[in-house]
């Protein structure tokens, strides 16, 4: 019933294929991409100018089968094939009148006899048997439970609009969590590149050893860093506890171990950063002529690749120093 | 001088008493593969004997390139080069041992694919991807049985034979790479000097695959792969891509209108589809990078991606027998397991990939085509 009322809203696309005819005017769907082909309640086929020609004027036979058909029973096709179509129709039918839910009722059993009833006579009116039967027990039932069918009926409704609320609410916060996230990330940068930038400072300028000044710099880099980490495991948290929220235990495997908190873009390696000058003196004329950037490469590209070739392991210290050793355990 | 040489003999020896090969996996035309294990830790490797004798002028490129990429790179969603010695007239890589390749995941209609198995497979290929790119190495053949999956599920970039430096302007390289069906429009309109976007198509394209469970741009011929692309794409305008009519092969096509790209993709999530388009962006410049790629929010949203050890993977593969053991019943299953994949024409991995390492990059895909898919 849900999925029927959702796929009422979202608006399924028609079913089209490409050697479609009107059976009427025999137009064509290669001539006439537009066009559209309506099904009426005797399941023959019409385009939608055949239909408004002969049915605007009020209710008129169908010209195959000359059962009197009005324009408003005319509708789109969904599915290829049309016996699906009409079964697809009569259960939507049905699940709008017979809604009735497991909790109505005081017994399984009783609930049970409930939907054997309501497959008969759709059964019925899927076969073509008894259909007059069939029509009658639907109107008797529409009248004896008119009211139980409204109740459900909203019920269903609110049910779907609070399913939506829920999801878009997920997304909120998961747009939150990511945002929260990246400024994280910057933080940690800018945090990086101040101190670097003071050490460099403090070397030029100080009169102090050179080796206790970038053992204190070294000490407060850790520091920071450690602090932004404990802050990005903050965040990760909240996370996981989104997690929690949102599987509801539907997924057995989630647990201890997977609730670990995730980076896409873990590498055992620290990324280089090397921030590039707006404007190199660079005599290449590559650039100018265009062409190249069509195929991705950027003057950009080309600098950086030969400044990170300049300067690779320029940084980097020594592996046998205990310093590092101990760093890396 | 003298002393040197013997030296690097001595050296060469010692490294070849390390590993005892077992048996033969698969062969080509210009390389062997046998498993075999370090004699020491019992650890299983596969060993790639590189033939001399029938090169005209030296090693073959693919072997020198193989060993210089792989001797740049370590990382854990990288195949790892344990070792190289030479032997008689023969150079042997000793590479890490893995059982299956996601080409052979990917056709295995039993499994089952979970969009969490998808994100954790991409995860880790972009993780061995961006690692290659920030090492400014292109890989220039991904495709997915040049991913290897390991016993514990990581997955793995193999196969360097193509790989290249990048980043150098001044350096041109061949259009002529990357297999077929997964090489990037501008390297089919015959751009001779290009970026890490190459392979990022490639990666669009598998990342399309898994979805699918077929490949995404099938084109027959050179010539049709671009329409094909464009078929799927939408023929790229001006606008859309600055200065493709001024690419060597860039002149007026057949207009295809932009398809809707996520009814094809009904299953996949909005984020997967929406990291689908910018690796399969037609300007190179504004297509995602591997770094940013890592970065989107497919792999931050929900499901999570899959433990590597969770992941579907195929019945029977290598990984499932122990040959160490001297147990008669365990040796014969595994050799009824290699049976069984030579009977159903189902190469191992490691057979295909040197197989198809042994074509000309042009020859290659051709090849594809002509086995049964």
């Amino acid at each position: 019933m849900s999925v029927l009322a959702s796929a009422h809203q979202q608006e399924i696309p028609a079913f089209q294929a490409d050697d479609d005819t009107c059976p009427q005017c025999k137009s064509e769907r290669y001539l006439n991409k537009p066009m559209k082909l309506l099904v009426g309640p005797c399941y023959h086929k019409m385009c939608e100018s055949c239909v408004t020609q002969r049915f605007d004027a009020g209710p008129a036979p169908c010209p195959v089968c000359e059962r009197i058909l009005r324009k408003a029973e005319f509708y789109q096709q969904i599915f290829e094939d049309l016996t699906v179509e009409n079964e697809v129709r009569i259960r939507k039918r049905m699940a709008m009148i017979f809604n009735k839910r497991q909790e109505d009722f005081k017994q399984l059993k009783d609930y049970n006899d409930y939907l054997e009833m309501v497959e008969d006579i759709t059964l019925k009116l899927l076969y073509d048997e008894d259909t007059d039967e069939a029509e009658f027990l639907i109107e008797k039932y529409r009248r004896d439970n008119t009211a139980l069918i409204v109740k459900n009926q909203t019920k269903l409704r609110r049910e779907e609009v609070i399913q939506r609320l829920i999801f878009d609410q997920e997304q909120l916060k998961r747009q939150q969590q990511w945002e929260e996230q990246k400024k994280q990330y910057a933080k940690e940068e800018r945090e990086k590149a101040e101190i670097k930038n003071s050490l460099i400072t403090a070397l030029a300028t100080s009169t102090m050893d050179a080796k206790d000044i970038v053992k204190a710099k070294m000490i407060q880099l850790k520091k920071s860093s450690l602090s932004s980490r404990n802050a990005m495991r903050s965040v990760q948290f909240n996370y996981d506890d989104l997690l929690a929220d949102v599987d509801d235990g539907n997924d057995l495997d989630e647990g201890e171990a997977e609730s670990a908190p995730l980076d896409p873009a873990e590498s055992p390696y620290e990324p280089v950063n090397i921030e590039l000058m707006d404007r190199y003196d660079d005599p290449f004329s590559a650039f100018r002529q265009g062409g190249l950037t069509a195929a991705g490469v950027t003057r950009e590209m080309h600098q950086r690749y030969l400044i990170e070739g300049a300067l690779a392991g320029l940084f980097a210290r020594p592996l046998d120093d205990d310093d590092s050793v101990a760093e890396q355990q | 001088m003298s002393s040197k040489a013997i030296l690097g003999e001595e050296i060469n020896k010692e490294t070849e008493s390390l590993y005892k090969k077992e048996k033969k996996l698969g062969e080509g035309t210009y390389a062997v593969v046998y498993l075999g294990h370090h004699i020491k830790t019992g650890r299983k490797v596969a060993i790639k004997k590189i033939k001399l004798g029938n090169m005209r002028s030296g090693l073959d490129m693919s072997a020198i390139r193989e060993v210089k990429a792989l001797r740049e790179l370590r990382h854990p969603n990288v195949i790892e080069l344990i070792d190289v010695f030479s032997h008689k007239t023969s150079l042997n890589l000793v590479l890490e041992f893995l059982d299956t390749d996601l080409e052979i995941v990917i056709k295995d209609k039993s499994l089952v694919f979970m969009p969490a198995d998808i994100k954790s497979w991409m995860m880790m290929a972009l993780r061995g991807l961006d690692h290659c790119h920030r090492c400014w190495l292109l890989h220039r053949d991904l495709k997915p049985n040049n991913f290897l999956i390991a016993s514990n599920g990581q997955l793995k970039l193999a196969d360097f034979g193509l790989a290249r430096e990048f980043g150098d302007v001044k350096r041109a390289m061949t259009s002529q790479t990357v297999t077929r069906w997964y090489r990037a429009p501008e390297l089919l309109l015959g751009a001779t000097n290009y970026t890490g976007s190459i392979d990022i198509w490639a990666m669009g394209c598998i990342f399309a695959e898994l979805s699918l469970r077929a490949p995404y741009l099938p084109g027959a011929s050179d010539l049709e792969q671009l329409t094909t692309t464009f078929r799927a794409r939408g023929t790229p305008t001006e606008d859309e891509w600055p200065g493709v009519t001024k690419l060597p092969a860039g002149y007026n096509f057949e207009r295809f209108p932009k398809p809707q790209f996520s009814d094809l993709f009904r299953g996949s999530s909005d984020d997967a589809v929406d990291l689908m388009n910018k690796m399969l962006a037609f300007n190179p410049v504004t297509r995602i990078g591997a770094s940013d790629a890592l970065q989107h929010a497919y792999f931050r949203s929900l499901p999570r991606p899959t433990a590597p050890a969770k992941l579907p993977r195929p019945a029977q593969n290598i990984a499932d027998v122990d040959v160490e053991t001297a147990d008669g019943g365990k040796k014969r299953q595994y050799e009824d397991a290699f049976d069984d994949m030579a009977g159903n024409g189902i190469e191992t991995a490691a057979a295909a990939r040197d197989r198809l390492k042994a074509e000309p990059a042009a020859k290659r895909a051709d090849l594809r085509i002509s086995s049964p898919a």
